[in-house]
């Protein structure tokens, strides 16, 4: 054990010195944990206002509903992590493993029991540091009427649920593993707990109660207050016992609170030893998830290419010689992507800009600035959207440094196929919308084409900040990408909304003109874009 | 040492491994060839402990799966897998714990020294080349001083130094007694290291070939490989 210790050890210093020595991953850090810790100072402000605002006896009328809303949510987020913990227990549990642990720790001297438990630890001290969020409820734990020593046990409790059902679920995993006919009767019984669950509620209330509390809040607050504390409910083995510590961490400890809470423990520790004694054979299945969840990484990384074979009719890139061949590729790698030509994207955007467009007829707004407004919305959608182009693969592809292509001509046919991308985004939405709210022929194109010209300054920029980072992979350099892209989308966005003040005006015609602005200046971040660019392909990558 | 008997393993359809049997005494080597996809990382994986199979494996006389006959094994995988968290040295140092190795540090400075990793032993495994890291698995199956040695395509991604350094430490390995099992597909890199090539296609052992084999039908041993390979692909595509 002392070798999974030491593992442990060496992770945590090398990922703390590692932190210090490198600003890439410093920087985040601190944006990151200065941000919760403004959120969190803001809310423990927001508590201690409303604390000395209200009235006393305000706070304790408040709080006993209060409870009882608090301990309803804590029973459905108990059953909710419950049943899909221990669901996913009868398919992969909550096994967590490296590739590294596959290699070193499967094939070591090592009892495949001590690995379980290594697994267990890891896992529960992630459970630990994720339960640090929980603090941010504490404001609203604090206005439902909790004080001191509750606070603290419903955290704690908090911890102990999530601990439990990951120890529950990894038993089941354990179980199925050994014996796989037992999967579907497993499966079975997690379904029906929330039937048994409701079951146990309903048969805490008298015939009637729920009709006849229905639109009297106190009535409705004792009948959910007797099913909460249901001991029936309460003594339903994990779910009950879990919703009875958290009650009694809000409420009290009574006797049934107690023999719960005995059960819980109990059975914790046989859970545990089951799974250090247990002679499950799951090396080969672990292997398996941590080979498949290394895949889904990958795909997540350079995006999902469905597995099939291709006709030989739709084989290769396409006409044409010289750099145009990097147009067709793009082309005929979008073609796979999206073999229905219109994805997700077009839905964003088709969401986004009709209802933008509907509020905009209601409001009777006329053809400049509704134009205006929607490439403003357009823009917010493109900003996140433009950073992930083909381009960025391109500029660290080495077929497109050794390609003997002049550089500016390889740099306009890959973004040529960015562009189009751009106006198959695009085209749908701003159709649906110019109809929508009316803008008439003039207003739609000019508002599509300013729209598209904002793709302009983004592949400009991206390409700016590859040839200074050299590559857009870590959190630091999509941070630095970030900001360059909000620089260069500055000059446009500035003029479009200068055209959508002058849109306001009593000659709302006038506000094309600083409109014209928004493709002059993106085409001009363009330009030093591709300035950039050819001096990548001409000195090579920094990396 | 080892000894293979009737092994099957079946990926839900796929049969990867077809009632395979074999045996490596100790101080022999023994290379697994065939195409990819032949069977033979999943057979190394199930001599490791890895995978479920039906059959049986020992070694030493101890069941594969036991802790005394991980104690006793080696094994270098295809890919290798690191820490990204743990430097070059802590890796040895995981492996020693591990494996309760005496005076780790004296064999683990000499094996850092052998194949050129001293100078890299505060890095971090995530800052490690595919190479480098292939070094330091092989230093990590090394370490123990195994008896039984499983080494997955190892030549990969080394430098030629590298490839002398592993060509020598295993006929070192070899004339100590230990049993080691190669597979590999490059054929010219394991010229001078074998005793036994067994020629695995679709899972099974299609022949077994041995320097005398060799030395009597007067081939080499690439021309014997696609010969029975070749052979064999052709019957199976005419087979019904």
């Amino acid at each position: 054990m002392s070798a999974l210790v030491f593992i442990w050890r060496c992770r945590l210093r090398n990922s703390l010195r590692q932190l210090i020595h490198q600003p890439a991953k410093l920087v985040p850090a601190i944006f990151f944990t200065v941000f919760l810790g403004i959120a969190f100072v803001f809310s423990i402000r927001d508590m201690l206002s409303e604390a000395q605002d209200a009235a006393p006896a305000t706070v304790a009328g408040s709080g006993s509903g209060g409870l009882i809303l608090v301990e309803g949510i804590l029973l459905l987020l108990v059953l909710f992590i419950s049943t899909s913990s221990l669901w996913t227990g009868t398919k992969q549990g909550g096994l967590t493993f490296s590739e590294a642990d596959t290699h070193f720790l499967f094939t070591a001297p090592v009892s495949p029991q001590a690995v379980l438990i290594y697994s267990l630890v890891s896992t529960l001290g992630s459970l630990l540091v994720s339960t640090v969020f929980m603090l941010y409820q504490l404001p609203n734990l604090y206005s439902a009427g909790l004080r001191g020593l509750s606070l603290l046990l419903v955290f704690v409790g908090w911890f102990v649920m999530l601990a439990v059902t990951q120890i529950a679920s990894m038993l089941v995993f354990l179980i199925v593993q050994a014996k796989p006919e037992l999967r579907r009767p497993l499966q079975t019984v997690i379904i029906a707990l929330p039937f048994v669950t409701l079951a146990a509620i309903l048969a805490a209330l008298p015939g009637g109660s729920i009709r006849s509390s229905l639109g009297n809040p106190l009535t409705l607050a004792f009948y959910a207050d007797k099913a909460l504390g249901s001991t029936t409910l309460r003594l339903l083995p994990l779910v009950g016992w879990l919703h009875a510590l958290l009650r009694a961490a809000i409420r009290g400890f009574d006797t049934t609170a107690v023999i719960a809470v005995v059960l819980l423990a109990l059975s914790t520790v046989l859970m545990i030893l089951a799974i250090r004694y247990s002679e499950a054979d799951y090396y080969e299945d672990a292997a398996a998830r941590v080979t498949v969840l290394a895949e889904r990484q990958k795909k997540a990384e350079k995006g999902h290419l469905p597995a099939r074979r291709y006709a030989v009719r739709r084989q290769g890139i396409g006409r044409g010689d010289g750099a145009v061949a990097f147009y067709h590729k793009h082309r005929r790698e979008f073609s796979r992507l999206r073999p229905a030509v219109l994805g997700i994207m077009n839905l964003v955007y088709l969401a986004a800009l009709g209802a933008t467009a509907w509020m905009l007829r209601q409001e009777e707004v006329p053809a400049p600035a509704g134009s205006l407004i929607l490439v403003l919305v357009s823009w917010l959608i493109l900003y996140w959207h433009g950073l992930s182009l083909p381009l960025t693969d391109e500029l660290t592809n080495p077929l497109f440094f050794t390609a003997p292509v002049a550089p500016l001509s390889k740099l306009v046919q890959s973004t040529r196929f960015c562009f189009l991308r751009m106006v198959i985004d695009l085209a749908p939405a701003w159709l649906a919308a110019g109809i929508i709210a009316r803008l008439g022929p003039a207003g739609l194109v000019l508002g599509f084409v300013l729209s598209w010209s904002l793709s302009l300054p983004l592949i400009g920029s991206q390409i700016v900040a590859l040839r200074l980072l050299g590559s857009i992979t870590s959190t630091f350099e999509s941070i630095i990408t970030m900001l360059i892209s909000g620089l260069a989308v500055t000059p446009p966005i500035a003029s479009c909304i200068a055209a959508l003040v002058l849109a306001f005006t009593e000659n709302p015609g006038i506000a094309w003109i600083p409109a014209l602005l928004v493709p002059v200046t993106g085409a001009a971040a363009f330009g030093i874009g591709l300035l950039f660019g050819v001096q990548i392909l001409e000195r090579g990558s920094l990396r | 040492m080892l000894a293979v008997n009737n092994v099957t393993k079946r990926y839900r359809r796929v049969l990867a491994n077809d009632q395979i049997s074999l045996e490596v005494p100790s101080g022999v080597t023994a290379i697994l060839a065939g195409p990819n996809g032949a069977g033979k990382s999943t057979l190394l994986k199930c001599i490791m402990g890895l995978l479920r199979f039906e059959g049986t494996i020992h070694v030493d006389g101890h069941h594969n799966k036991s802790l005394a006959a991980k104690r006793l094994s080696g094994y270098v995988p295809e890919v290798p897998q690191m820490y990204p968290l743990l430097t070059v040295a802590e890796h040895l140092e995981l492996v020693a714990r591990l494996y309760s190795v005496a005076d780790w540090e004296a064999k683990a400075e000499r094996l850092l020294e052998r194949f050129e990793l001293a100078d890299k032993r505060t890095k971090l495994g995530s800052e490690l080349s595919k190479g480098m890291q292939q070094k330091v698995s092989i230093c990590s199956a090394l370490l123990p001083g195994p008896r039984l040695l499983l080494l997955d395509e190892p030549l990969i991604g080394l430098d030629p130094h590298a490839i002398r350094e592993l060509k020598l430490t295993l006929a070192e390995l070899r004339a100590d007694g230990c049993s080691l099992l190669l597979s590999t597909h490059i054929l010219d890199s394991i010229d001078d290291i074998w005793d036994v090539v067994l020629v695995m296609q679709n899972g099974r052992f299609i022949a077994e070939i041995t320097p005398g084999l060799l030395a009597e039908r007067g081939v080499d041993l690439e021309t014997m490989f696609f010969t029975l390979t070749e052979n064999s692909s052709a019957a199976g595509a005419e087979a019904p």
